[in-house]
């Protein structure tokens, strides 16, 4: 894989790293903090255990807002902020803080949605056992819907590193900014094509891993 | 001595679609320590929400209540915490965490008292050899027959040692066989352990098997309470007699008195059997002179271990004579005579 005499390879593997750094930070932060406001929003609904219609409301509205907004709109409408806290507007470091925000949110969804559909006779178990409510969140809620919440986080990286190709219209470097500068800015579909595949090989390799904590969480 | 439970003129209130539901309806009831009390009423008689008031699942809306002397009501969370950590309760649904084993379960109300793991151990396996689960403690609750997860449900309820255990429905998602067995097992807690059990069910037979006492609970109020037996053999209210009909099916109804008397050309009469007068219909009906008693339909059974039921006879004779013996047996029993035509008996 050439353009003009230069190889193309260590570019390559330079911007599959950027990607991976970019994913898994994403991943990382987006994934806790997509957590914790899943839970936030689970708990406060009608009959949760820190039910409470306004807060429960306002998270709703919020979720709502952001998770509709294109993420390549999203990512130059937040850039100030961006610059004021990662300090840069350009390369990979400066996608991380727009990724996890926009991660948190659709994670939320997706955490409320597994939790929503958890047997609540095992809460109420645990409450008439003494159980505090933080204690029955991390021990109760949490393991008994991890399966579903593996193959949650599962599709969410998938989400996330199609997010960090939209980092190309901030030149953020990584899979997507390499297949657009080198392939389509060029006319040269190979390198597209191959950039494709790497990044078929990796999400299938983030979908096979998922699968297999799944499966063993889930015991079947 | 202070009852186990003590509610005093209790309501719950629910903000119903189309406004307020009473859920619970001024319910006043002392459950005696010791004691196995059965609460039975259709669906959506209030007899869970009760229960659930009784630990704090749920918060009354007036009243009070006592549990083992400490006022439940009106209590902050944390403090509710620490009641519901000294009652046990089993759902329906058993409500095992499935992400554990048998082991991790029963240990679970014991991790929340700060028990050591060496203290959760031991008593753990105190329980499994109880409750007959030994060899099951490595395995998750999906392995288990439903007798087998409530049986996993009973010993997780009783880890702390409490002195009163909730049973909400217990019996209610197992087949006949199995109900019977974790009744069992209900008695020994009771016998064995001296643990007071309040018993929720809609199932009579559970009642009559089961408990020493029971209120009988229809929109949302107790309309009848009292000892098994004396309830049994004397309902005052119509839903009483319904759910006893169910467990006795002594009684003959109507369609089947039609066919009875098609069959037997003698007068029908139906004779209650209770504890006092068992011994004593045998003889009065074998030493009537000139009449012939036949058992046609019938049923007695234990209630609070001691014999409840009703039969009914074909009595062949001339008539003086019958009425003759129907005298004896009145004095002993209740005896209801089926007449062919209602005038005749008006």
């Amino acid at each position: 894989m050439t353009a003009g005499s230069n190889d193309l390879w260590p570019l390559l593997w330079q911007s599959l790293g950027e990607t991976l750094y970019m994913v898994s930070f994403a991943l990382l932060f987006g994934g806790v903090a997509g957590l914790l406001l899943g839970l936030a929003l689970y708990t406060t609904r009608a009959g949760g255990l820190f039910a409470h219609r306004g807060v429960n409301a306002v998270l709703n509205v919020l979720v709502n807002i952001v998770r509709p907004i294109p993420f390549i709109i999203f990512l130059t409408a937040i850039q100030p902020l961006t610059i004021a806290v990662s300090g840069t507007s350009y390369g990979p470091r400066s996608m991380i803080f727009p990724m996890s925000l926009m991660a948190t949110f659709a994670t939320s969804r997706l955490v409320e949605q597994n939790l929503v559909s958890l047997d609540p006779g095992v809460v109420e178990a645990a409450r008439a056992m003494g159980a505090g409510r933080m204690r029955i969140i991390a021990t109760v809620i949490v393991p008994e819907a991890l399966g579903p919440l593996i193959l949650g986080y599962t599709f969410l990286f998938v989400g996330i590193v199609d997010m960090s190709a939209m980092g190309s219209a901030v030149s953020s470097g990584g899979l997507g900014s390499f297949a657009i500068q080198y392939g389509y800015n060029r006319f040269n579909y190979v390198v597209t094509w191959v950039t494709v595949a790497v990044i078929v090989v990796l999400v299938q390799l983030g979908q096979l891993l998922g699968n297999t904590l799944a499966r063993r969480v889930l015991r079947r | 001595m202070a009852a186990m439970v003590s509610l005093r003129d209790v309501s719950k209130v629910y903000e119903g679609a189309s406004g307020p539901v009473r859920a619970v309806d001024g319910v006043s009831l002392e459950i005696e320590r010791g004691d196995v009390f059965g609460v039975i009423g259709y669906s959506g008689a209030g007899k869970s929400t009760l229960v659930r008031l009784v630990n704090g699942l749920e918060t009354a809306s007036s009243g009070e209540i006592l549990v083992d002397g400490t006022p439940v009501t009106g209590r902050s969370e944390r403090h509710l915490r620490d009641v519901r950590a000294r009652i046990g309760f089993i759902f329906q649904q058993f409500n095992l965490f499935s992400s554990r084993t048998v082991a991790a379960n029963i240990g679970y109300p014991l991790r929340v008292a700060r028990w050591s793991k060496a203290d959760r151990e031991k008593r753990v396996a105190e329980l499994l050899d109880f409750v007959g689960l030994t060899d099951k403690a490595r395995q998750y609750p999906e392995q288990l027959s439903g007798g087998q997860k409530q049986r996993v449900g009973i010993a997780r309820a009783l880890a702390t040692s409490p002195s009163l255990l909730l049973a909400d429905e217990a019996t209610s998602a197992l087949d006949p066989e199995t109900t019977r067995d974790v009744l069992d097992l209900l008695r020994r807690v009771n016998k064995e352990l001296g643990v007071t059990i309040v018993v929720i069910t809609h199932e009579m037979s559970v009642v009559s098997y089961l408990c020493h006492k029971v209120a009988v609970m229809e929109h949302g109020k107790v309309v009848e309470s009292g000892n098994v037996y004396d309830l049994f053999a004397a309902p005052r209210q119509e839903v009483t007699r319904r759910f006893i009909g169910t467990a006795l099916h002594d009684l003959p109804r109507p369609d089947v008195l039609a066919r009875l008397r098609a069959r037997h050309p003698g007068r029908l009469v139906t004779v209650a059997v209770r504890e006092s007068s068992a011994p004593v219909l045998d003889g009065a009906l074998r030493a009537a002179p000139g009449v012939h008693a036949t058992v046609v339909f019938g049923g007695i059974t234990e209630v609070g271990s001691r014999p409840l039921g009703s039969l009914t006879y074909a009595l062949s004779g001339d008539d003086p004579q019958i009425d003759a013996l129907l005298a004896t047996l009145r004095r002993h029993a209740e005896v209801i005579e089926h007449d062919p035509r209602d005038e005749v008996s008006a």
